[in-house]
């Protein structure tokens, strides 16, 4: 526990909150500070997702955003996610650039037997060739669920009346690596990243162990 | 400035809530907060030892009546639910329910430990733990994976089998298998149900020999079955001790890596078996029921109706079944 602490606060401390697309620095121009985007896609399941972001004009590149997104579903706002975070572009050489993320993810889950309410800790990096109306980079991060809420519903205590509700500490984390590619045209970018899940550890994975995101943006 | 300002009050935020977190901190892999205790873990639960492990097990009826040995589905699930067969007792019959290595309350191993070979020992040990007298007649009632892992036994040792009931195995061969995984699996992909089920992933994972968080996952996971969209026609959600995560890991994994072919020696086995299948489950039905169970030489084929997979679960299908699951065992006492 103390070392997600410390992890969590030295990351934030680099003030980098998060985002979890994918973003051309090289497409933007002088005066475009803000964005919206939508996407849709294999995020943990069947997702759409909506952001805000803002660039600031730091030392290094800086965007900060947030973005809500959930699953399809009957029940559509039972189990969500909202991000919020950030990437800072670390190197630059010509047109290779290197971008480390952080994002710090709260989600929700419920089905008929538990609710669960997540804190988790995202870090990432993406390293790529970028030129103003393309790039195409690798990516390769681990998310953590750091703490992890559960409260059980009647129906699982029918199963096992002794379980506890509370806070758990951690409850897992998943590695996700992959690749990703974009297009960029007037204040518009079209992007797609999709990769593979793995489990902490590498010796299990998710039940579909695989992500596939595609994103449209605009500038502003 | 701004930036300054809005990292300051996140890691404020964070402080905050981890602060909050810590005051009643649980972890997940401490035996009993999430999941019950294994029988090596809680010494008041009824075990034997066999095998090199030690099984979850109990047995009702008189110990010198026939041996019905009650195999339960999975791989990974336990007998919970399948209690009901506790009623062959009061007809004479001595009922002996385990949970297989690894599943329910029955001891946990690794991973690299589990096999199909070690699956049928099991089984065989625990006809030998309760079998009283060398001419004690042992009838088999394997549902679902049970029903697979009955015939494998079978297949192997027809001659020391007297009977066997067989409701909605799988199948026999990986094909078989595969196929019917895929339709009781068919979810659209807009459904709460299959979106549940994966986006689960991001909360809860563990290691390899985490079995705590894994049995755990793998239980909210497998609730999917009861959901009122999938295909299997179940009442609602069975009801489980605690799920076997790893062992069903292990041997899913063989079988795709390897293959399976349990008909290979059926041929030996002239017995008639009792093969179920039930009407509200629409990825099996009787064409599967048919393709299956044509590898052993004598079938009674029988619809349990008004009920779904778990047709020995619920009060229906259970009803509609027990009187030709009886009648059928005394036709071979």
């Amino acid at each position: 526990m103390k070392n997600s602490i410390i992890i969590i606060i030295v990351l934030l401390g680099m003030t980098v909150p998060v985002f979890a697309q994918n973003i051309n620095w090289q497409a933007f121009q002088p005066e475009q500070k803000q964005f919206v985007q939508i996407q849709t896609g294999w995020d943990y399941g069947l997702t759409l997702g909506l952001g805000y972001g803002r660039k600031f004009n730091t030392r290094m590149p800086v965007l900060v955003n947030i973005e809500y997104s959930f699953p399809a579903g009957e029940r559509l706002f039972d189990d969500f996610k909202v991000r919020l975070g950030g990437q800072v572009e670390v190197i630059r050489r010509g047109g290779f650039s290197a971008t480390v993320k952080v994002y710090s993810p709260f989600r929700r889950f419920e089905n008929s037997l538990v609710r669960l309410v997540n804190f988790g800790g995202e870090f990432s990096g993406v390293a790529g060739f970028y030129r103003k109306h393309w790039y195409v980079a690798g990516e390769f991060g681990f998310d953590k669920a750091i703490a992890t809420h559960v409260r059980h519903t009647p129906l699982a205590r029918e199963t096992y009346p002794n379980a506890r509700d509370g806070w758990y500490v951690p409850t897992g984390g998943n590695y996700f690596y992959g690749l990703q590619a974009g297009v960029s045209f007037g204040n518009s970018d079209i992007s797609l990243k999709a990769g593979n899940l793995a489990s902490q550890g590498w010796k299990t994975k998710p039940y579909v162990p695989k992500y596939a995101v595609l994103a449209y943006s605009y500038r502003f | 400035m701004k930036l300054q300002l809005f990292s300051l009050g996140l890691i404020l935020a964070l402080g905050c809530l981890i602060s909050a977190c810590q005051k009643g901190e649980l972890d997940p892999n401490q035996p009993g907060n999430l999941v019950p205790l294994t029988v090596d873990q809680d010494p008041s639960l009824p075990s034997i030892a066999v095998n090199g492990t030690q099984l979850h097990a109990e047995a009702f009826g008189h110990p010198d009546s026939a041996l019905l040995v009650v195999i339960h589905g999975g791989p990974g699930a336990d007998y919970r639910y399948l209690l009901n067969c506790k009623a062959f007792a009061d007809d004479g019959f001595r009922v002996v329910f385990y949970d297989q290595r690894g599943s329910g309350l029955s001891k946990r191993h690794t991973k690299d430990s589990y096999n199909l070979q070690v699956v049928w020992d099991d089984l065989e040990a625990v006809i030998e733990h309760y079998k009283t007298h060398a001419g004690q007649k042992v009838f088999l009632l394997g549902h679902s994976w049970g029903g697979m892992l009955a015939t494998a036994y079978i297949n192997a040792n027809p001659g020391k089998i007297d009977g066997a009931i067989l409701g909605e195995p799988g199948g026999f061969t990986y094909a078989q298998m595969r196929e019917y995984l895929d339709r009781s699996h068919g979810y659209s992909l807009f459904s709460e149900t299959l979106n549940d089920a994966v986006y689960l992933d991001q909360f809860l994972s563990g290691r390899g020999d985490e079995h705590e968080i894994l049995d755990y996952k793998f239980g909210l996971w497998a609730a999917a079955d009861g959901a009122k969209d999938s295909p299997v026609g179940n009442e609602g959600p069975l009801p489980t001790w605690r799920a076997g995560a790893v062992v069903f890991d292990a041997l899913f994994s063989i079988g795709e890596k390897d293959g399976f072919d349990w008909t290979t020696n059926l041929d030996h086995f002239d017995t008639t078996i009792l093969f179920v299948y039930s009407e509200n489950n629409t990825a099996y039905g009787e064409a599967h029921a048919s393709k299956v169970s044509s590898a052993y030489p004598n079938v009674q084929l029988f619809r349990v109706d008004d009920a779904g997979h778990d047709m020995l679960s619920f009060p229906r299908g259970w009803a509609n079944f027990y009187p030709v699951g009886l009648a059928y065992l005394n036709s071979l006492k």
